[in-house]
Parts: C-alpha cells; structure tokens; sequence
C-alpha cells in the first residue's frame, strides 16, 4: 500500500533502503558564549524534536539523508534557522549562538507586519483598480536582508514583489493550498491578529523550488502553524497604536510537544479603535485559534481551527479637487453625521472559520507522506448606499464639486462654501432619512434610499497529499495531487431601510430605456412574485460561481558536491461556471441557471541550477514555463446579470528565468538577482458607467502581453559584534508590451448574446505603459543595535519611486483622444500615464526585555516581560501616495469631472507593544 | 493546577476587557422635521420679487428678500428634471436647482424659504426663472448643487396645495398672475388625434411633445409633455375630466404643464358624446391591400388603424436622401415606404398610427404620408431588431416589381438578397450599376455621396442585399452599407 501510494504520486518508485544518520551540535550564548540549555531545537520537516541539555548539547537520531532544516528557539532568544545537508551517518552540526534579547518571537518585526497586513487591506479599496488589492506582506519573513525590506519597509506602501499581482503569490497552510480560487490572491484575513501561532513559515522568492508546492512566480509561503510547532508557554500582550486600530489584546497558550505526545495550543486576539487615524473609520477585529496534535511513533494527526471576525468601518480613495477642499489627504468620503453621530456608509463584515486536519506519517525510513484536508465556510459582507430616483449620496458625487460649476465666479462661491462648511463633503444621513419619510408622508411607501450590504458567502474544500521521499545521498524526490473546489454565492442584502417603507427590486437603467415599453423589461428577477423588499431581503443580484481546480506535482532536487540542480512540473485543472439566481427581463434565457463550463489545462514545468563555488559563494539559475487559467471575472462578461462569456478565453503563458549570486560568510551576507518575465494572452474584464449608453458596461480585454524584468540586491553586513548594517534594493520595470484588443458589452440591453457595442473589436494603445505595481524602485538602508543588556534598536530610511499608477484603458483609445489635438498639452494630459512623487520614509524601533523574577523574587526564571516601541514614517510624511486609478469613465470636454483618485499613506504612526510571557 | 487557575483567570479577564470595551455601531434613526418650520422673516412676496426682472434679460437680486413659497411641483416622475415649481399666494415661478432627485427633499407641499439675494431672475421661452449666474446666451445656470441650501431653507411638509379653478378661455393672458402657478381645468378632454396616443415621444426624437385639450366650449390649449417623463409611454386618455397643472407658456404659446398623471382624471363621457376606439394593429400585408385593384394613382384615406414592424432603411448610412422617408417591414413579410417620420434607425421596432392619414403611389410605389390635420408619428418599442432577407432570383424579383396591381407586389419595399451577382457599371457604388445574376439584370442605385462615390464595386460575384424598389417604371434595389450588404 506504502509501495503503491508512492509510486502513485512520484510516477516513480524510489528505493526505500537508505542509511539514516545521527545529528549532533552545541548550543551557546551568543554574547557569553556559554552553553544554551533547555532550547528547544526542531528537525522540521522531520517533525522531531529535542531539547539541549546543561552543556548545551542535544542530539537526534534517525534522520534520512539530505537536506533539512532545523530551528532552534529558547524563551528568552531569539529563533535561529539552520540548513544542514545529512550526507553521512554520523554528522556534527557546526555551533550555534543564540542572541539572548527582548522580543524574541514577538519582536519589533512581528508586530509591524501584522499591522501593515492590516493597512494594506484596509486600504484596498474599490474593485476598479488593479492597484489597491495588493497584501505583499507576510506576518514574520524570514531574516533575508531584502525580503525584510521588501516586507516591513515596502509592504505598505503597496510595494509587490516583483511587481506581480498578488495572483503570483501562494499560501499554504498546514499543507493545504489556500490561494483564493476566484481572484488568485492570497488574503490573511481569515486569520489576521494572530501572530503569536502564525510564526512559523518558509518563504522562497521566485522560482526556487518549493517545498510542497511547485509555486507561483512571486512569493511563495509555507505556514506551518500546528500545535507542536508552538511556542511552549503563555503569552499575554497588549499594544497601542495609532494604526488602523488602537488597542491589541493578545493572550496565546501553548502545550508544547508533551512527553505523551499531545501538543494543544489556542490564542485569543482583539485588535479595535472607535475611531481610527481617518475620520469615520472604526475598528474591531477579534481572532481566535484552536489546535491540538497528536504525535506517534512514525507519524501524527493533527486539528487546527482558526477565525477572525471583523468589522471595520472603511476610507475610500478621492480626487485631488476634494482633498484640497478638505484640506487633508485623509479626507474620507464614506462618512457623515446622523442625528450628530459619526456614521460610515462602507462598513466591511467578514468571519471565514477555517479548519484543517492534517496527517503525516514516515512511509519506510526515508519517506514521509502528509496529507491534509480543510474546509472553510464564511460571509464577506460590504455595505454601501443604494438609492432609486433619487439624488446621487456620494458627497463627493463629481456634479455636487466646483468643477462641475460652469462660471468661474460660482464655481469660487462653491469652492469657498464648500470649505467652510466641510459637512457638505460628507454624506447627509439625516437627509436621507429625510427623503424616505417624505416619500411615506406623501403617500409614497418605495424608499429612495438604502444601505444594502454586498455580500459573498464561500465555501471552500481543499484537499492535499503531498509524499517526499530521499531517494538516495544525491536524490531527493516528492510529488502530490491537491485538489480544491469552492462556491461563491454573491448578492445584494438590505441592511437598514433607512425609515423607508419598502424597496424595489427593479433595474433602474433598463426602466429607464425600456420602461412601458418592453414589459417587464425593468425586472430583476422575473420569478419574483413581490418585487418589493425589506430590511434583510435579498435584491439586485444574485448569483453562484462554481470552481473546481486539481494539481498534480512532482519536483527532484539533486544535491552534489559541486552543484545542486531541481526539476519540477505541475499538470493542473480548473474549471468554473455561473448559476443565476435571477431571471433578469432584459437577458431572460441566459441569466438563470447554470452556464456553460469553462475547462483550462495548465501545465507547468521549472528546473534550475546551483554552482557551489566554494561554501560562502554560490551562483544559481533558474527558468520555469507554463500556463495559468484565466480568472472567472475574467471570463464571464457581467457576472452580476447573465452568463455570457467573452469569445477565446484562453490561458495565460508565462515564463521566466533569474540569475543570481549568493554569498554566505560570518559578516556578510549578499544575495542578488536578475529576472525576467514574460507573460502572454492576459484578459482583463473592466466595469463602469458609460455616459453614451446610460449603463454600466463592461469592458473585456484580450491580448495582454507584460514583461517584468528587474535587479533585487539584499546585503547585510556586521560591523561588530552588535552593530549590523543592510542594504536592499529593487530595481524593477514591469509594463506592457502589446495592444489589447477591446470589446465593450452593455449591461442594459434586451437579450443579446456576444454582441459588442462596437461591434467590432477596438484598440488600446498601452504598448510600453507600466504595470501599476507600486513601486518600482526600491531602496532601504538600515542599521540593527543590538546590545548585551537585552535591549535592541533599528533605524531603517527607504526610498520608494517609480510607483506608476493604474491607468484607464478607455482614454488610450481611439475615442478616448476623439476632439484633442495630437499632441496637445490637453492630449498628454489624457494619455501619459500618472506617477506620483517620489517617497523617502524612516523607521524607528526599539525594544528591551525585563526577566521579571530580577524585581518580583516570587516569579519563575521563566517569567518575562517584553517592550517594543516602533515609530515608522517618522518624518511624518503625509503625501506619500499610497495608490491612484483614473476613472474608466472618460469625458474629454470636462476631464476634470471624472478626474483620477488617490489615497494616501498615513504620517507617523507608532506602536507600543508589551508583553508578558510566562 | 495553580498554573491553570491563572491562566482561567487571565483569560476571563481578557475576555471582559475585550468585550466591554465595545466599539458601539447601532444607530437611532433622525429626528422627524416634518413639522418643523423655521419661521424666518418674510420680507417680500414671490410677486414683488418677479416684479424685478425687466422682461429681456437675466436681472441679479441684489436685495436681502426673504420669500416663503410652497413647492406645487416636483421632479418624481421625470416630467421635471433639475427645477421645481414654487408659487404663494401673489405668484410661481421655476426654481433652477442643479440636482437630480430634488423631490425627495423639496416634495410637492413642502413649504421653503427663499433667500433671494445673488439669485438671478431670467426666463426661457418667456417662462420666468429663479437661478444663477447666466451664460453667454442669457440662460440662466441651475443654483449648483453645494449652494443650495444657501438659498433655499426647508419647512414642514404636507401642506395641501389647492389649485386655481380656472377655464381654458381664463388661460389666454401671458401676463396673468396666474402664470407658475397651480390651476385646474374642471371639464377637458384631449383632442381625437391625441387620444390613445402616449403621452410623449421618445426622447431621442423629441425632448418634449405638445397635447391640446379641447373643453366642450371649444376652446383649446397645449399641454407639454416631457419625453424623460416615467408615465410617457402610458397612453392618453379618450374621456373628459379634470386636469390639474403649472400653467406655463413658451413665447407667445400658453401651456400647461402636468407633473405626473395623477394630474389627468378624464373619465367621463366626451363632449358630445362622442366615442373613439382604440386603432386596431394590422399587417402591412393588410394596409397593402386596403390599396384598391388598380394601376392608376389613388389617395387613400386611412382609419382607426395602425401598423407595427422593423426599420430596414438606414439614414444615417447615406443611402437615403431623406431623414423623414423610412421603409419597414413586418411579419407578414411585406414592406411600405412612411413619409414623413424622422429619428428612426436602421433596426428599430415601430408602431405607427394611420388613422387620417394617406396611402398613396408615389414614384410607381406605394406610400403612406400624412394626411391634411392627421398626425404621422412612429412610437420606437426598442432597436437592434435585425430582419431576415428573402433569397431570390434577380428575374423573379424584377417580376414581382413589375405587377400592375401595386397592392399584389410581393417585394416592393422588402429586404431581399440576390446571390451571386456580378456588378458592372462606373466601378463605384455611386449612381446606377447593373447587377447580373444569369436569371436577368436589375440596377443597384446608391446615392451620389461619400462612401459610395469612394467604395470601388467588386469585381468578383457577391451578395447583394438590399430593399426591393420601384422607382416610377424602373426595377431597382437599394443598399444600406456596403460592409453589411454587399458579402
């Protein structure tokens, strides 16, 4: 059966006679070089683990040949990661020094991540932008001197590695893949908040092989966060900032891997401000994790379920008349007063409970299998104003804006009210209170007003096998099949009927053009039996997407003395379609039921090479080709009201290579690498309101080649024993190298089926135009103190430019230039592509550890207190432009009514972290 | 144990911590202003204010004048778009308000102050105007959305306005004090040919359409509609009654001016008694036959009756030298040519009223044109209609379009499609060419204009479709586009 399954998956069938080795090293105090005792030193792959003795030594026995990893952590150090290579039987590990200090395991960088995580998705506004959806950052990257950069740095300034989407990136957790099937992405949400249990991770950058997954072309992550890979103890901590939320409660226990072989762990957090750094925004996020483990002789079965229910009141992005009315660039939209109360119209609910169970065991002496099966359920919910006949809310609306003003001395009138009554900039709920209860005093039940709440609700069922076996001294081989399949159900819901009477669930546009005159033309759902509808009622759309996606993998790493070398290939599957809930009356026979499928075959394969020059001085190269399947928002045109489909959905092909040079010895540590990246046949659907068709339409995309090419550099050098200096930086141009070609499809027209409005396909002229991928060059400079009297500091200044910002593809068009003179200054302002000013931004951290029982005798040696203090953005920049998208629609008469949008970073923000461990 | 015992202890402290420290989200609904009135100073009647205007060109308010007025009409059913109507108990007049939705704050009955100092007084077509700062043609701009509540101050609502009893011949001064304000016309009907027609034209053909209401005193009067109106599609009534409305005027016409059609109570019998039908919708197979057996040249009064089909002919492609001249095709698979009806395109969905009007030969074709006090008009259902050609052979359609008896041609004014051509003539599309398909010859005729003056002929057979004509004795056929009917 062992025999079978691993053939099954390898497609081979590795010997399973190998020699196993025992392992043994030192531990000692990196500042008194005395022995370590009582640190705990995982074998990770292997899942074994040990504790080092008085003299700081431990040992292990059995441990397959090859290459593994181990990490050593002790309370009151911080973790230290160490690759060996096992080639013989009896193998002495080099000593290790720990660095005894404060906020080991929770330090400085734990937390910021966490918070930028956090910013990052708080920030990621509004669908119509490509920018904007960008969560680069991991909670706690591994100690390389440019991924560090590139995360607490950079990551929250929209930087995204490589200047991929977020698409390119892969999560796994436990051993399951956790990509979003519907976007791609890789989103954290599901378990924000609680860092003390996600530490635990491998990252690898590019297209170096993965360790269970053959990987995206950005960064790929590994968590491991089962009960046994827990810190033994209690965590307790508190936190306040001036971020997105002001106060952090975190309480974490863990069991420890216990001698009858059971290891518990959960953890409890609570992240919430009334009102954060924007006005109107709130904050309340809480996160709760479970696990439990259990290990045998030759393998374990372990349980983890995790959750984050949160809600968060939003800010959104304006344009640059408004923030210069309200005198602020963290002017916010979303909000007004009701009845004097601060109220935000864009409130963000969302709780996804994940649950994993995971299974490995040691197939023979050198062949592990895990396999993992998880299941995720969950409700993202996002409320907004909805209206009918009735004036636009949006305080911002572009027609309520002196722009909008003809006469130049009124348009001064209006700017100047504007500015001293900067109420007007914010939504007037009284009003719209107002309105409802005049229509129902007037005899008037439809309300004019709502706020709806646009709501997914997914499942998710992932499964994963993955085997890894030691073929030989030279060979190590692992494969695995996982399989995924979810269903997304979207639709609109009525929160707060706003005192009005009821709503109807009827399409304004269609009514609009066709009303009275194609029956029942207007209707959104022809099997409604009431049209009208109240607090909690579904409305608008309604609507399921189908996934199914399965992966076959198989990777072989050969390690010699000279070179190592991998191959890796994976054959993949996905397919989905679209079942409508609603019969709409303008697509009645393809807006119901299901759609046809789309199928994609997606083939991958990646190999690279190693050249050890020497052991400090490594050169390696790596290529890798393939095909990923489009997205469906990619594929069905208007998912909201039918099944159509853009004609030729096709794969994306990519390939890549990248060169680089590592070096490794006691003081200097470089890594850098060339890349280059070539994408083909991208699609891209875009939405918006279309002036000329009183719709909203949709806008397809076809054709979309990009290049990514770019140099990153990470270099780290010690200048004493406590004083270490790094350097890192990313010099990238990602941009387009075709022209798309365009199809627009109208939302509001009578049963069509694959018609174009233009009927023939347009051009967009984006040739050479940059990927909106923040930015593109990126330096930082940073010095890290840390002292003997348990203390540490790190100055960090980086440099941010080139951050090119999404453009509209209906401008670079040929209507989108109609009546401008080629060439013109009008002419360039509508076509060159927007770039915000350059950033330079500093960072401050420090942190110092307290061993309680110095001050309370009563406490245990084991009890300590731990303070971090971070400032980032110290100079308090707040024109730092976190991302911009001009408005798809495009009027070029009045440019300055559809004018592009911007958000910006916040100016200093610090955290205060205490912790008790114990 | 001790360890657990702390550690239940810590964390039911957290939790409590957690949960008090609540971040509060429930919201009360506003107080109800509805009966709040803010009882400004009055300092000025709306008639003293209009008093002002010097009668040509835009006068600024420069006077601190406080007016209280009641809102008679609003925007809710489209028939007013950024305005209302404000009248007290001296005047009315239009409010310029440059929003949309104003009727969910400004409702009909809802009383306002008025502050009008910087506001303009102006008019358009004479019909006095509350706004802003005029343009360069001395119309007056909306009062920009930001700044409203500058200048106009809510009240309470729900007041009941009781319109002006009036009759039509009351109506007739442009000057009365009547004018902006709300009257009611106890005992009117709309004119015969206004009946069962919709109450406006599709906007893209004409912002507005004018109704007339007749009393049985014979006097008459227009009423505007608006196109953007939601009730325009909704057809007018054939009986008498009440209607309420804005008086109004545009130059030297009175009008009226109805807000929704809760405004249009006609139920009763017709002055006289009269009764009118409904028309009743036949195939212009039918109307072509209502042509009599005959080859001479005759008018045909036509009844109550109307046809429905799809527009084939495509102005805006060139090949028709009239806007007003379109050709349509229905079920039953015959054609007509309609004079006089402009708008249209090439797909559209029509119905179009016969009652009074003519079917005529014209040209050696038939047509139906407008008759003398008729109305010729096309309701637009929808567009994008296509209509499928009929295959034949040059020599059957030549036959077809030579009968004698009109009313028995099959593919006159018909879309049809004639395979294998070939095309000789100037080696453009412009003018005459002939069309060869070994069955017989029949001209292609297209207008003498770019493209076609440009667009070389084929030189290989192709497709030709096109409509089947009869130009006076002469066979032909028309294109629309050559990229859609030549393949």
């Amino acid at each position: 059966m062992k025999q079978f399954l691993t053939c099954f998956l390898l497609f081979v069938c590795p010997s399973v006679y190998a020699q196993l080795a025992t392992l043994s090293g030192k531990i000692i105090h990196a500042d008194t070089k005395l022995p370590y005792a009582e640190v705990t030193i995982l074998l990770k792959d292997m899942k074994m683990i040990t504790t080092s003795d008085a003299a700081g030594n431990y040992q292990f026995g059995g441990v397959p040949m090859g290459t593994h990893e181990l990490q050593y952590s002790a309370d009151d150090a911080i973790d230290e990661t160490v690759k060996i290579e096992v080639a013989k039987s009896n193998v002495m590990i080099d000593i290790v020094e720990l660095k005894v200090l404060a906020g080991s395991g929770l330090g400085n960088t734990t937390d910021q991540s966490g918070a930028s995580v956090e910013d990052a998705s708080s920030e990621d506004e509004s669908a119509n932008t490509s920018a904007g959806q960008n969560v680069s950052s991991v909670l706690n990257a591994s100690r390389d001197a440019f991924l560090s950069a590139s995360t607490f740095g950079w990551g929250q300034y929209f930087f995204r590695m490589r200047g991929y989407e977020n698409d390119n990136n892969t999560l796994y957790l436990n051993g399951v893949p956790l990509n979003d099937l519907e976007e791609g992405g890789v989103f954290y949400n599901s378990w924000s908040g609680l860092n003390d249990v996600f530490r635990g991770r491998t990252v690898t950058l590019g297209l170096a092989p993965g360790e269970c997954l053959f990987g995206g072309l950005g960064l790929n992550t590994s968590l491991d966060a089962s009960a046994s890979n827990q810190r033994k103890g209690t965590k307790l901590t508190y936190t306040a900032t001036n971020r997105s939320y002001r106060n952090r409660i975190m309480l974490t226990h863990s069991s420890g891997l216990q001698k009858n072989g059971w290891a518990y762990s959960f953890s409890f957090s609570r992240r919430w401000a009334n009102e954060g750094p924007v006005k109107g925004t709130f904050y309340d996020a809480w996160g709760y994790y479970g696990a439990i483990e259990k290990r045998f002789k030759k393998q374990g079965i372990s349980f983890m379920v995790v959750g984050a229910p949160i809600k968060r009141g939003k800010s959104g992005p304006a344009t640059a008349e408004v923030f210069d009315i309200a005198g602020s660039h963290y002017y916010n939209p979303y909000w007004g007063y009701q009845d004097g109360k601060v109220r935000n119209s864009r409130v963000l609910t969302t709780h996804s409970p994940l649950f994993i169970f995971s299974h490995d065991a040691k197939l023979g002496a050198n062949t592990q299998i895990t396999s993992a099966i998880s299941y995720q359920a969950g409700e993202t919910a996002q409320t907004g104003i909805d209206w009918q006949n009735a004036a636009d809310p949006r305080p911002d609306y572009y027609r309520y804006l002196p722009s909008y003003v003809e006469d130049a001395n009124d348009r001064q009138e209006v700017y100047d009210y504007l500015k001293a009554n900067p109420n007007m900039l914010q939504i007037k709920w009284d009003s719209l209170y107002e309105a409802n209860r005049n229509n129902l005093n007037a005899g008037y039940g439809k309300a004019a007003y709502i706020l709806n709440a646009a709501v997914e609700n997914a499942h998710r069922l992932n499964a994963a096998v993955n085997l890894k076996s030691q073929v030989d001294d030279h060979t190590t081989l692992q494969a695995g099949v996982n399989f995924q399949t979810q269903n997304n159900h979207n639709f609109l819901r009525i929160e707060d009927m706003l005192g009005g009477g009821y709503w109807e669930n009827i399409n304004q546009f269609a009514a609009r053009t066709f009303g009275g005159i194609i029956k029942d033309a207007d209707k959104l759902n022809l099997l409604d039996k009431d049209i009208r509808r109240y607090k909690g009622d579904t409305y608008g759309y309604d609507y399921n997407i189908h996934f199914t996606k399965a992966n076959w993998f198989a990777q072989g790493m050969f390690t010699y003395n000279k070179v190592d070398f991998f191959v890796a290939t994976e054959l993949g599957f996905t397919n989905f379609y679209r079942v409508g809930n609603y019969q709409s009356g303008l697509y009645t026979s393809n807006s119901y039921g299901r759609s046809s499928t789309n199928t994609f075959f997606t083939p991958k394969a990646k190999g690279g090479l190693t050249y050890k020059i020497n052991g400090r001085n490594y050169l390696y190269a790596n290529g890798a080709i393939g095909q990923r399947a489009p997205f469906v928002d990619n594929v069905i045109i208007s998912p909201r009201t039918r099944n159509e489909q853009i004609a030729n959905a096709e794969t994306e092909k990519f390939s890549s290579a990248e060169l680089g040079y590592l070096l490794r010895s006691p003081n200097v540590k470089v890594r850098v690498t060339a890349y280059a990246t070539q994408v083909k046949g991208a699609s891209d659907i875009r939405r918006f309101y279309r002036d000329d068709d009183y719709s909203f339409v949709s806008m397809s995309l076809q054709g979309i080649n990009k290049q990514y090419t770019g140099l990153e550099l990470g270099a780290e050098v010690k200048i004493s024993p406590s004083l270490t200096a790094s350097f890192a930086g990313s010099f990238a141009q990602a941009f387009y190298t075709s022209r798309p070609y365009v199809n627009i499809y109208s939302d509001n027209e009578v049963g069509t089926q694959n018609t174009t409005l233009s009927g023939s396909p347009d051009t967009v002229y984006m040739k050479n135009y940059y990927v909106p991928s923040g930015p593109q060059t990126a330096m930082q400079l940073a010095l890290n103190y840390r002292s003997k009297t348990y203390w540490y500091g790190t100055l960090s200044g980086n440099y941010m430019g080139n951050n090119w910002m999404d453009f509209a593809p209906t401008a670079r068009t040929k209507d989108g230039v109609d009546n401008l003179v080629y060439g013109s200054d009008a002419w360039h302002n509508v076509i060159d592509q927007r770039k915000p000013p350059n950033v330079i931004t500093v960072d401050l951290n420090f942190g110092k550890s307290f061993k309680v029982d110095k001050y309370i005798h009563k406490a245990s040696n084991q009890t300590f207190l731990l303070l971090n203090v971070g400032i980032t953005n110290l100079l308090n920049n707040r024109n730092i432009n976190l991302y911009g998208f001009e408005n798809l629609r495009v009027n070029t008469v009045n440019p300055a009514w559809f004018a592009p949008k911007y958000a910006y970073a916040l100016g200093a923000q610090y955290f205060i972290n205490l912790s008790l461990r114990f | 144990m001790k360890k657990m015992i702390l550690l239940g202890a810590l964390s039911i402290s957290i939790l409590t911590i957690a949960f008090t420290s609540c971040v509060k989200q429930k919201f009360d609904s506003p107080p109800d202003l509805s009966t709040y009135d803010p009882n400004l100073t009055v300092n000025a009647t709306l008639k003293q204010v209009k008093s002002l205007y010097n009668g040509s060109t835009p006068t600024l308010i420069d006077s601190d004048y406080t007016i209280a007025a009641y809102v008679i009409a609003d925007d809710r059913s489209g028939s007013f778009y950024k305005q209302i109507v404000v009248q007290d108990s001296t005047a009315g007049i239009v409010v310029l308000l440059g929003r949309s939705g104003l009727y969910t704050d400004y409702p009909i009955g809802r009383k306002l102050y008025i502050h009008c100092k910087g506001l303009y007084l102006g008019a358009y077509g004479k019909f006095m105007q509350l706004g802003y700062t005029p343009d360069n043609t001395n119309a007056l701009s909306d009062i920009p959305a930001a700044v409203i509540g500058k200048h106009v101050v809510k009240a309470n609502t729900g007041n009941t306005i009781v319109p002006i009893k009036v009759n039509i011949a009351d109506l007739k001064s442009l000057n009365s004090d009547l004018m902006g304000r709300l009257i009611q016309i106890d005992s009117a009907e709309f004119v015969a040919n206004d009946v069962n027609q919709p109450y406006a034209q599709d906007p893209n053909i004409a912002s507005g359409t004018d109704r007339t209401i007749e009393d049985c005193a014979g006097d008459n009067m227009v009423v505007r509609m608006s196109g953007y109106a939601n009730f325009r599609n909704e057809l007018i009534p054939a009986g008498k009654g009440p209607i309420t409305a804005v008086f109004s005027r545009y130059n030297s016409t009175a009008q009226l001016l109805i807000r929704d059609t809760f405004d249009i109570r006609m139920n009763n019998t017709r002055c006289g008694g009269v009764i009118i039908t409904p028309p009743v919708d036949i195939t212009i197979d039918s109307l072509r036959k209502m042509y009599p057996d005959t080859s001479s040249t005759q008018n045909i009064v036509l009844g109550n009756q109307m046809i429905h089909g799809t527009v084939i002919s495509s102005y805006a492609d060139s090949n028709i030298s009239q806007a007003t001249s379109l050709y349509i095709q229905d079920e039953s698979g015959r054609g007509i040519n309609v004079y006089g009806i402009s708008g249209l395109a090439l797909g559209d969905s029509v119905t179009i009223k016969l009652s009074g009007n003519l079917l005529i030969v014209y040209n050696g074709a038939l047509e139906v044109k407008k008759g003398t006090g008729a109305t010729l008009a096309a309701t637009k259902i929808s567009g994008g209609k296509t209509v499928t050609p009929i295959m034949l052979s040059i020599a059957d359609l030549n036959a077809d379009l030579n009968n004698p008896l009109f009313k028995a041609r099959k593919y006159e004014s018909v879309l049809v499609k004639l395979s294998a051509v070939t095309i000789t003539g100037s080696g453009f599309f412009a003018g005459n060419n002939t069309l060869n398909d070994g069955t017989g010859t029949i001209i292609m005729y297209t207008r003498n204009t770019i493209p076609f003056t440009t667009t070389p002929t084929p030189t290989t057979p192709v497709n030709i479709t096109g409509i089947g004509i009869k130009y006076k004795t002469t066979p032909e056929i028309y294109i629309r586009k050559v990229s859609l009917d030549v393949q």
